[in-house]
């Protein structure tokens, strides 16, 4: 298996922590709200591809730069990283959190993009769909919301919730805050304009998410045009670990044949949700 | 040495099971566990004794803010205030404080205190906090914003009070 390293980068002043493995087209994995982690997945992906996964401003070992206010600060960030970084054709993931930067990001620029994949992501209000609300649990609910199977959460709560990790996961409690407190965790703006998001996309979503549940996927669909959804069945919120096979197997016949763009017109057949 | 009566209103009528089931009496505790005649009555009982402190002497009276809680009935220190402005004579008023944070436009924390001074003529004493967590949640308030909110509210009241108006004022939030 493909190992990865670790180095900073400095993009327009900012410091950030990025880790990188593999070799192949450009693969860009934007973490959640918990932080940064080289995931199996990436790991997995790495064989194929060129896997880089950079550290958000205010999180961890990066820098949290006067400038960082809100999700569009990272979405821009994220262009000028691309930029930097001299990247073209890349494949973007969004976990989550990361999801939301995401497709941000898609929003405003596709030009160094050949695909969109969303997991779980963050962004949108629907209403009436209830929602877990993240900053009035403890560490250790938070964490187990995430899971559809709690003897998976047993070990990630153990292996997340350890005295040397606390101060790293004060900066990132802190910088989520500042992102997702209010609106919580979406931009009232986004939806308006996912229209001009023109690449290939793909929303992976467990079918017992409570922090984003699957009507968000579907929200996300109605508004991208070429968006294909894959629900992974007995799944929470973080289908990239609990059900990994799934969602690698989802990510992989997607990045290997991604649907035409631009779609299908309509009666043509675009897929729709699948169990 | 000042002496001051500092009351906190507390809903004394709260269920105290409800609130244990609940795990909370701050945020997530039901309005549906007050009973407005009891409050009624609450707030007329409190507003008297500290009526009654000045009678006895005290240097002064103490109000404050929490919102959506069984711990104060003070969401709106303000109008306890108002309500005190003529009936406390000698006493000063004292509201500790406002959660500058909180509201979106501060000014109108500098008209309240500034009606607040002038019906007490001088016997305001004009409180700014940041409040605690529980009140970004009421209020839907990013406390990540919370220091840069109330250093620019504070500037902003106390130009309003200070400088001959009109004056333009740009902030960031």
């Amino acid at each position: 298996m493909a190992d990865y390293s670790t180095s900073a980068i400095a993009v327009r002043g900012c410091r950030i922590r990025l880790m990188r493995g593999g070799a192949g087209s450009p693969l860009v994995v934007l973490h959640g709200a918990s932080g940064a982690n080289w995931l199996p997945f990436m790991q997995d992906l790495a064989q194929k591809f060129d896997v880089i996964a950079p550290e958000h401003p205010g999180f961890g070992e990066s820098d949290t730069p006067d400038w960082l206010d809100n999700i569009h600060d990272l979405a821009y960030f994220y262009l000028d990283v691309l930029e930097e970084l001299k990247l073209s054709g890349v494949h973007l993931v969004g976990l989550s959190l990361g999801g939301w930067i995401a497709a941000e990001l898609a929003v405003r620029s596709t030009q160094r993009l050949a695909s969109l994949t969303l997991a779980g992501a963050a962004g949108l209000f629907v209403p009436g769909v209830e929602q877990m609300d993240p900053f009035l649990r403890t560490d250790e609910q938070r964490l187990r919301d995430f899971f559809h199977d709690q003897s998976k959460a047993d070990e990630i709560v153990a292996h997340t919730l350890r005295p040397e990790l606390e101060d790293v996961a004060l900066k990132n409690r802190a910088t989520v805050a500042k992102l997702t407190w209010q609106p919580r965790s979406h931009d009232p703006h986004l939806s308006k304009w996912l229209h001009q998001i023109d690449v290939p996309t793909l929303l992976i979503w467990g079918d017992h998410d409570r922090m984003f549940p699957k009507e968000h996927a579907l929200a996300y669909q109605k508004s991208i045009p070429a968006a294909k959804v894959v629900i992974v069945p007995q799944c929470g919120h973080v289908p990239q670990i609990e059900k990994p096979d799934a969602f690698l197997a989802a990510l992989k016949t997607f990045l290997g044949a991604p649907p035409p763009y631009p779609p299908p017109r309509a009666g043509e057949g675009r897929e729709g949700a699948a169990a | 040495m000042k002496f001051f009566n500092f009351h906190l209103m507390p809903y004394a009528h709260a269920d105290l099971d409800a609130i244990a089931r609940n795990g909370s009496a701050w945020v997530t505790f039901s309005n549906r566990h007050y009973d407005p005649e009891q409050g009624a009555e609450l707030y007329h009982d409190y507003l008297d004794q500290m009526e009654f402190a000045d009678q006895l002497g005290f240097d002064g009276v103490c109000l404050n803010e929490h919102h959506q809680t069984a711990y104060g009935m003070m969401p709106i220190p303000g109008v306890l205030a108002g309500a005190l402005a003529r009936s406390v004579k000698r006493a000063k008023l004292a509201i500790l404080g406002r959660a500058l944070p909180l509201v979106n436009n501060p000014l109108t924390i500098a008209e309240e205190y500034a009606m607040l001074d002038n019906l007490t003529r001088g016997r305001l004493i004009a409180g700014f906090v940041r409040g605690i967590g529980a009140e970004y949640h009421a209020m839907g308030i990013n406390p990540a914003y919370s220091q840069e909110r109330y250093a620019e509210a504070h500037d902003l009241i106390v130009r309003a009070w200070t400088e001959p108006g009109p004056f333009a004022f740009s902030g960031k939030h």
